[in-house]
């Protein structure tokens, strides 16, 4: 499987809101941000935790935020702060309208 | 706004006001580590019972007050009871037999009390040297 996504490709994180286990915080759902690393394919957690094999793979990401990004200026981070986390690649989708920061 | 989600779980805190963060370290005690090594026991090979995604989604389903009100390791024995019962390794109501009975074994009546005196070494979290505590038959 070839990743959906290369480092330093811009994506926004989903805003679905599945019932049941997932593993992409609330508080990233529909936020912009940047491919940091790329972690290759792992069985989908989000199987997993119902005792499935967890196929398809999905690529896990490291995925950049902007403090600003993420809070919009709401509490207390210095500039040029980020958030990094872990989300998969079936949470994220281009981000058409920015360019790619690679 | 996000922390409005109707759906959020007592997990999904990120951006939810807190007060500062105890980085300090902590020597497990004995008691977590029981925890810890009945976790491994029942994850691991041969029973492999269930995956860490499991225990996760399972402490993820507490209600929000237990969530709140639990340590890391009163969630992990939650989970295990919990996921126990749903694997069909035992039955809610053996594992309320086991209760009772090492209630009355420890002279407990009311549920949740501690009777129990714990020495020195154990409140220390000192493990036992192997081979003190042999005993036999005594796994599930």
């Amino acid at each position: 499987m070839s990743a959906r996504f290369k480092t330093g490709d811009c994506v926004i994180v989903r805003t679905d809101n599945p019932p049941g286990h997932v593993r992409t915080p609330t508080y990233l759902r529909g936020k912009r941000g940047v491919i940091l690393r790329d972690f290759g394919p792992w069985p989908n957690p989000e199987q997993l935790a119902y005792g499935k094999p967890g196929w398809p793979r999905r690529t896990n990401y490291w995925v950049q935020f902007a403090m600003d990004e993420v809070w919009g200026g709401a509490g207390v981070y210095a500039e040029g702060d980020t958030v990094v986390a872990e989300i998969y690649e079936h949470w994220l989708e281009p981000d058409t309208a920015r360019r790619s920061e690679s | 706004m996000a922390m409005t989600e109707p759906t959020r779980k007592p997990h999904d805190m990120g951006g939810d006001p807190a007060g500062p963060v105890d980085t300090h370290e902590h020597t497990p005690t004995l008691v977590e580590r029981r925890i810890d090594a009945m976790m491994q026991l029942l994850r691991q090979k041969p029973r492999a019972f269930w995956v860490t995604d499991e225990n996760r989604r399972t402490i993820e389903s507490l209600t929000p007050e237990t969530y709140r009100d639990s340590s890391y390791y009163q969630k992990w024995c939650l989970a295990m009871r919990s996921l126990l019962v749903e694997k069909g390794v035992l039955t809610d109501a053996e594992i309320q037999t086991k209760f009772e009975e090492v209630k009355a074994r420890h002279g407990v009546k009311v549920a949740g009390a501690k009777k129990r005196k714990v020495k020195p070494a154990a409140a220390s979290g000192v493990t036992p040297k192997p081979g003190a505590r042999s005993r036999k038959g005594t796994s599930p």
